[in-house]
């Protein structure tokens, strides 16, 4: 690649860089049927022969749109990362950018030459030695023999292929086909490369490597489309991100509000196997219950923001019940917040001291000065108990649901990495500190 | 820098970009092609156990079968105007490159599904790359053809200068045959076992184990079939330095050249659908 990352006007001042990827309302259809689909190929491919202006724009029986009207731009030396779950159509997107899937509408352009590294390396034969596949991915890319002649010794000594790189691939190991499919990519430098989920692999050491190179092929000009669940690789490596969801683009701008939205997706999906199937709650009402012969009955339960329109980490929150006294009666209440599962309890705060409640309806609440939970998805449960005899009153999401509440997040990296690792609660206040040994290393 | 548009519209639509952009990816693929060629030739006798008298094998044995069939009487061959030995084996040599070159690209299209898949590869440079093997294979049955003509006492003649021509006529029309087939083929992978079938009876209705007669259905099917002329042309070249109907010949070979280029748009058009259809 010679074209620098930024190029300059003739008067001096910056330019935007060239666009090397232009979709337009591209879209893709299947078809759920094998035989089918055989046939509607066939039946495209004889539409094709005669000159017709529009072809396959509607759905045909059995067909679906794995991508509808996706639109982006891709420019010199930027990096752009598909996000979205399974089958949100990440891969189809790269194959149609490839120019290995037709389009089924609208249009791509790229310029350049383009390659794609997925775990076949850059489409490796498995027949082949690593060194014909290395000179064949040239071949495609169109690099002259002399060139790749130069680059072969650092393609090899880069993927630590020396001894094995006249044996064929097929003997190869996953991560070594993926070492020296991103070796090759890495020192033959197409103006477009599209990262099928391999971008960073092998041991932590190589990983660094491989992410240093992505750097430096960045600045040197190349583009990356990086398909990807990893959050922390993606907001380490790219600058721009596009969400899919359901085929269409849900979100398209910066990394760390892209990433944030592609987490909030892995979180709350329907039928997400961690958090809570309502259908596997028992029988019964769905609302809370009094007791048989209870003094005090729940109405409403719950948990909202003190200062702000949503709950968010850090921020006041106060948790409240809603109650129903048949008499004046002396209560302890507390309250469980739990993890989306509902089998893990997060905390538990309970006032221990007894409290004179009015016959009547009323509210108890208790203030959280700074909500401790991560961004993310939690249940609460609420107790009335009986001081005297340590039973409770009433339940609120014990026999039934809890009450859900999803904690907001301020779209930060640090707060994406916290969901995307997991976190349920958040250390506030941290103090680092560094402690010298006072020893030199040894020599 | 190249810029690539693609579309969902038939390509057909832009007819001069079409064009252009055919023989633009024809150039494109001259490398990726002597990529293939030599991997073919590598692969192929690195995983073979007779190595390269297996291209010889066959029409040998093809050879054998029509003279010891001859001889005992169960094929009845009028004399021939060269020792029949040779008349068969030119005749099965010769029809042995049409049977490479159109078996090529519909092989070579299926063993490649990955690249097609995975790279962006133009198709017409696994096409190309494989008529390498064709050709290695031609080379192969021609000194084959070589020693036989010595062994037979054959003058040389300067007209044999002209074979070529003719042997590279029959592969460009096996090739484009099997353009018209390899698309198909990669959809609906029944098409091999029909075309293995429809070559066999084709076998018979070109005159590799006898001339072409003059009269009767089989004559006429016989004058239909492109094979013929070019077939009996080429190996008369070869054998006694003349040819039967050379106007025949070169009507045929231009309309070979004429279509071969018609299916070889068509073959890039349906291509560009079908590929979608292969596996990585």
């Amino acid at each position: 690649m010679a074209t620098p990352a930024l190029a300059s006007s003739p008067n001096g001042s910056r330019v935007e860089p060239e666009t090397l990827i232009s979709a337009r309302k591209a879209s893709r259809k299947f078809c759920y049927d094998l035989r089918r689909s055989l046939w509607y190929t066939a039946m495209d491919a004889a539409q094709s022969m005669v000159r017709v202006a529009r072809l396959g724009t509607a759905l045909r029986p059995g067909e679906f749109w794995a991508l509808k009207d996706v639109s982006f731009e891709v420019r010199r030396g930027e990096s752009l990362a598909v996000m979205g779950l399974n089958g949100a159509g990440k891969s189809t997107l790269l194959k149609l950018v490839l120019g290995s899937l037709r389009l089924s509408n609208g249009e791509i352009a790229t310029s350049g030459h383009c390659a794609m590294l997925s775990d076949h390396g850059l489409g490796f034969d498995p027949r082949l030695t690593g060194r014909e596949n290395v000179y064949m991915a040239a071949a495609v890319l169109e690099i002259n023999r002399q060139r790749i002649r130069r680059a072969f010794d650092q393609i090899v000594a880069f993927a630590g292929l020396e001894r094995f790189i006249d044996s064929p691939v097929r003997a190869y190991s996953s991560g070594m086909r993926a070492r020296l499919g991103f070796s090759v990519a890495m020192h033959l430098e197409p103006d477009i490369l599209l990262v099928d989920e391999v971008l960073a692999v092998g041991d932590i050491g190589f990983q660094r490597h491989c992410i240093h190179h992505v750097q430096r092929y960045l600045k040197g000009g190349g583009s990356l489309m990086l398909v990807s669940h990893n959050a922390h690789l993606v907001q380490f490596i790219c600058d721009r991100c596009i969400v899919l969801e359901h085929g269409t683009v849900a979100f398209d701008g910066d990394v760390v509000e892209g990433v944030a939205r592609y987490l909030q997706a892995t979180r709350t999906p329907p039928g997400d196997l961690l958090a809570f199937d309502p259908s596997l709650a028992r029988d019964g009402p769905q609302v809370p219950r009094m007791l048989a012969n209870s003094a005090v009955e729940i109405l409403d339960f719950g948990i909202q923001p003190v200062r702000s329109e949503s709950l968010r980490t850090g921020e006041p929150a106060r948790v409240y019940v809603r109650y129903r006294s048949q008499r004046d009666v002396d209560v302890r209440w507390g309250f469980c917040l739990l993890a989306s599962d509902v089998a893990t309890v997060i905390s538990c705060e309970g006032l221990l001291e007894p409290f004179p409640v009015k016959a009547g309806d009323g509210e108890l609440a208790g203030i959280i000065p700074r909500l401790p939970l991560a961004g993310g998805r939690y249940g609460l449960r609420v107790a009335i108990m009986d001081p005297h005899t340590e039973l409770p009153f009433a339940l609120g999401g014990f026999d039934t649901l809890p009450r859900y509440f999803t904690v907001g997040t301020t779209n930060s990296v640090r707060d994406n990495y916290r969901i995307f690792t997991g976190d349920l609660i958040v250390l506030e206040n941290m103090k680092w500190e560094r402690v010298d040994s006072g020893t030199a290393p040894p020599c | 820098m190249k810029t690539v548009v693609r579309t969902h519209e038939s390509p057909l639509v832009r007819p001069r970009e079409f064009v252009r952009s055919i023989g633009r990816d024809l150039r494109r693929s001259g490398p990726l092609a002597l990529e293939i060629a030599k991997r073919d030739v590598r692969g192929h006798y690195r995983s073979s156990f007779f190595g390269p008298a297996v291209v010889v094998l066959a029409p040998l044995a093809m050879t054998a079968a029509a003279v010891g069939f001859r001889r005992i009487g169960i094929l009845s061959v009028a004399d021939v105007s060269v020792p029949y030995t040779l008349f068969v084996l030119a005749g099965v040599l010769l029809w042995a490159t049409l049977l490479d070159a159109l078996h090529a690209p519909i092989q070579g299209l299926l063993a490649d599904q990955r690249l097609l898949a995975l790279t962006s590869a133009p198709p017409e440079a696994i096409v190309l790359g494989k008529l390498g093997m064709v050709l290695l294979n031609a080379l192969t049955r021609a000194v084959i053809l070589a020693i036989a003509l010595v062994v037979y006492h054959v003058p040389f003649r300067a007209a044999i200068l002209l074979a070529p021509a003719g042997v590279v006529s029959l592969a460009l029309l096996g090739m484009t045959l099997g353009m018209v087939v390899a698309p198909v083929n990669l959809l609906y992978r029944d098409l091999s076992w029909i075309l293995t079938t429809a070559t066999t009876v084709w076998f018979f209705f070109s005159p590799v184990y006898f001339p072409a007669p003059s009269s009767g259905v089989v004559g006429v099917i016989m004058r239909i079939n492109p094979v013929t002329s070019l077939l009996s042309d080429t190996r008369s070249l070869i054998l006694t330095g003349a040819v039967g109907s050379p106007w025949r010949s070169l009507v045929t070979i231009l309309v070979v050249c004429l279509c071969s280029g018609g299916c070889w748009m068509y073959a890039r058009i349906a291509l560009g659908v079908v590929i979608e259809q292969v596996n990585e």
